[in-house]
């Protein structure tokens, strides 16, 4: 239950403060991917339902129905395979992890984002938010 | 692998949604609406939050622009003040110089020319000078060539390293000057010059004095009146000017660049 309080907190901290200061959605620190890679880790997600509902809150508070959503989807199901195949003993293995599944996910949803927008990549953005990630993945796992 | 299917049907299912934007169907329309309701006070707080994280961020990103710029200012006024100090010691400095040299400061503006007397004219009537600046340190022909508050003459020749001056004596040297307040023409001569077409009724006397006119330089004394020629019945009268300057007794002077 935890949880779900946490992701509506961060999506509501995501797409209203974070926003500004990030110009961008799509380069803001997704802190909610965070919390579910982190809950990922804690009790797993079996038919992807923590996926739906964290990408549901931000899909509803940032208006892009269906593009957070499989977001999430994607992420939970890349985090499965990999899981079933390799253990994440230490915190960094952990982080180092997060990292390589949210950049590819990341990299999927500017995809998807720029098949129906035009808009412009900041990539030193992106690179900060990334880390600003990674440092909060890092701070929070056990 | 049932669970993966699940997974890969919903995130299909998430695509087509985006892509196709199937949240705006008419059969989804109602359904969208009633969400809408129900999530309004959220939105509300959301896009509270975010005018109000903005207006932070830009009151923010403000404020460190004009502390920014408050420091460049001090730093701007401080080299300013540093600035002043210095332009007042210049200042004193050139008032003390000009004191000493003869030279008035506002004659810097113009540019002046410090120059010393080479040579005077052999035949003793003064009507020239050899100074020691020429055409290599920028003299041109027609530049006035002053002894501190008096006119000394007009650079006549210019040569290589040296000027010949044509003096107030010399009987080809004429101005424009001003004798209280009217305007006349003097024309050089030895050892008195003249003033050209002098009515008779003008009220001249001897020992008034005549200064250059010319803009800028109004003030730099010819000479005296030294005699006044009796009235003859004839429109103008003869009047002498006797040169404020001894020619014989001049080392130094200053070419100001200046052509009349």
């Amino acid at each position: 239950m935890k949880f779900y309080f946490i992701v509506v907190f961060l999506s509501y901290i995501q797409s209203s403060i974070l926003v500004n200061l990030f110009s961008n959605g799509l380069m803001v620190p997704d802190l909610v991917l965070c919390s579910y890679f982190l809950e990922l880790l804690k009790n797993g997600d079996r038919w992807g339902l923590k996926g739906v509902f964290s990408g549901s809150v931000l899909d509803i508070l940032q208006d892009s129905a269906g593009l957070y959503i499989s977001r999430q989807i994607l992420f939970g199901l890349i985090y499965e395979i990999i899981e079933e195949k390799l253990q994440f003993p230490s915190r960094i293995s952990k982080t180092l992890a997060y990292v390589i599944i949210a950049t590819s996910v990341k990299l999927f949803t500017i995809l998807l984002f720029s098949f129906k927008h035009d808009w412009s990549l900041s990539p030193t953005l992106l690179i900060l938010g990334m880390f600003l990630e990674a440092l909060y993945v890092y701070r929070f796992c056990r | 692998m049932k669970r993966h299917a699940v997974r890969l049907a919903l995130l299909a299912l998430g695509i087509l949604i985006y892509q196709l934007k199937l949240s705006t169907l008419p059969i989804l329309d109602k359904v969208y609406w009633a969400l809408t309701i129900f999530l309004m006070p959220a939105y509300e707080l959301k896009n509270s939050l975010e005018t109000k994280a903005g207006e932070l961020l830009s009151q923010y990103i403000l404020l460190h622009n004009v502390q920014r710029e408050n420091a460049i200012l001090k730093r701007q006024i401080a080299e300013l003040n540093t600035l002043s100090a210095e332009l007042k010691v210049c200042k004193q400095e050139l008032k003390t110089l000009s004191e000493h040299t003869g030279i008035k400061a506002e004659y810097s503006q113009i540019g002046a020319l410090p120059a010393r007397v080479l040579g005077y004219d052999p035949l003793g009537y003064d009507r020239f000078l050899l100074i020691d600046r020429g055409m290599s340190a920028g003299v041109e022909r027609g530049m006035l060539v002053i002894v501190g508050e008096e006119l000394l003459g007009v650079v006549e020749q210019v040569f290589t390293q040296s000027s010949r001056v044509k003096t107030l004596y010399s009987q080809d040297f004429s101005i424009s000057v001003s004798l209280e307040d009217k305007a006349y023409i003097y024309r050089g001569g030895f050892p008195v010059g003249s003033l050209l077409f002098v009515r008779s009724e003008d009220k001249v006397q001897a020992g008034q004095e005549v200064v250059l006119r010319a803009n800028g330089l109004s003030g730099l004394r010819i000479g005296y009146v030294a005699s006044v020629g009796p009235d003859s019945g004839e429109f103008f009268k003869q009047v002498y000017v006797k040169p404020a300057i001894d020619t014989r007794r001049v080392k130094t002077c200053v070419i100001l660049r200046r052509k009349l």
